[in-house]
């Protein structure tokens, strides 16, 4: 890897973490889910899996080694590979915008899996947890929505700009 | 993609969204009518009951603005946070590390709504609805639930 491409990753993951912390103020409104995709779409696979993977570990560097930590590296590279392999295929920029609010509405459930696991609750207690999570879930899932369906061509041109 | 279709398309999914925030939100809601509810508040650490199922008439939709209504009587003590109101103290027992506790966990009974919630499973005092009946306990516990 060239020195050149190191440092555009090193940006890229720096911006996702103004992005993660700028959000982290705002309960529902968070542009992650949506940087993701973004990265995941326009740069090459290498690149965005190593942005997002550095943007994980830094955010665990500042906030701890914590689940929740250890969970954004288990489940957000994995995101900017499924952008990578689905969204560059997927033509129409409705698809995209719906395959980025499935997995913004999913991804609160999966970084809470090991507090389910380890809660031990009981049928109810699931669903009360559940149904909690995804009123955050479902505004940032809208967020990823809307971001994608207007921002997404005019910063995937921007950032292409950069790569050349 | 024409900017009208994106338009059409955001306002729809707004409108899903916002349909499905409420409907949850309801499910959780408190009456704002008058209401008896109970409290028992446990001190876990050493197994002194502190207070066993008291009753309380209150007029409060969620159970953080009855702990304010009630921060003298019961010596209250919370911090706001983003996600709303945080126990920190009750009756004059304090948690004094966040990291190690013991903290104040607590269990939530309504036979109206049919809930039951255990230490951990009840969400935080501003998301917690309160109805006719409902039964309190309040634990000063190191365990959270998890």
């Amino acid at each position: 890897m060239n020195s050149k491409k190191v440092t555009r990753v090193a940006m890229l993951a720096s911006i996702l973490y103004i992005i993660q912390f700028i959000g982290s103020g705002l309960l529902y409104i968070e542009l992650v889910n949506f940087t993701i995709l973004l990265y995941g779409v326009t740069l090459k696979r290498d690149e965005s899996y190593l942005a997002v993977t550095i943007f994980c570990l830094l955010v665990m560097l500042t906030r701890g080694f914590g689940l929740w930590t250890i969970m954004y590296l288990v489940v957000f590279p994995q995101y900017a590979l499924i952008y990578a392999a689905l969204g560059k295929k997927i033509k129409s920029l409705y698809l995209l915008a719906l395959l980025g609010f499935v997995l913004a509405f999913i991804c609160g459930t999966l970084i809470d899996i090991p507090y389910i696991i380890a809660a031990n609750l009981d049928y109810k207690g699931l669903i009360i947890r559940l149904l909690l999570g995804f009123q955050v879930s479902i505004v940032n899932a809208l967020v990823t929505f809307i971001a994608t369906l207007f921002l997404l061509d005019p910063l995937n041109k921007l950032l292409l700009k950069l790569n050349t | 993609m024409s900017n009208t279709k994106k338009i059409i398309l955001t306002i729809l999914a707004i409108a899903l969204v916002v349909g499905v925030f409420f409907g949850i939100n309801k499910y959780f809601q408190g009456s704002d009518l008058d209401k008896t509810i109970y409290i028992t508040i446990i001190n876990d650490t050493n197994g002194e009951v502190l207070m066993e199922k008291t009753k309380f008439k209150t007029e409060k939709e969620t159970l953080g603005d009855f702990l304010e209504e009630n921060k003298e009587k019961l010596n209250v003590k919370m911090t706001d946070t983003q996600y709303g109101r945080f126990l920190d103290g009750l009756l004059g027992l304090e948690t004094a590390d966040m990291t190690k506790g013991p903290w104040w966990m607590y269990t939530y009974k309504s036979e109206e709504k049919g809930l039951e919630m255990k230490i951990g499973e009840a969400p935080g005092v501003d998301s917690l609805g309160l109805n006719d009946g409902d039964e309190i306990e309040f634990h000063y516990t190191i365990m959270s639930g998890m």
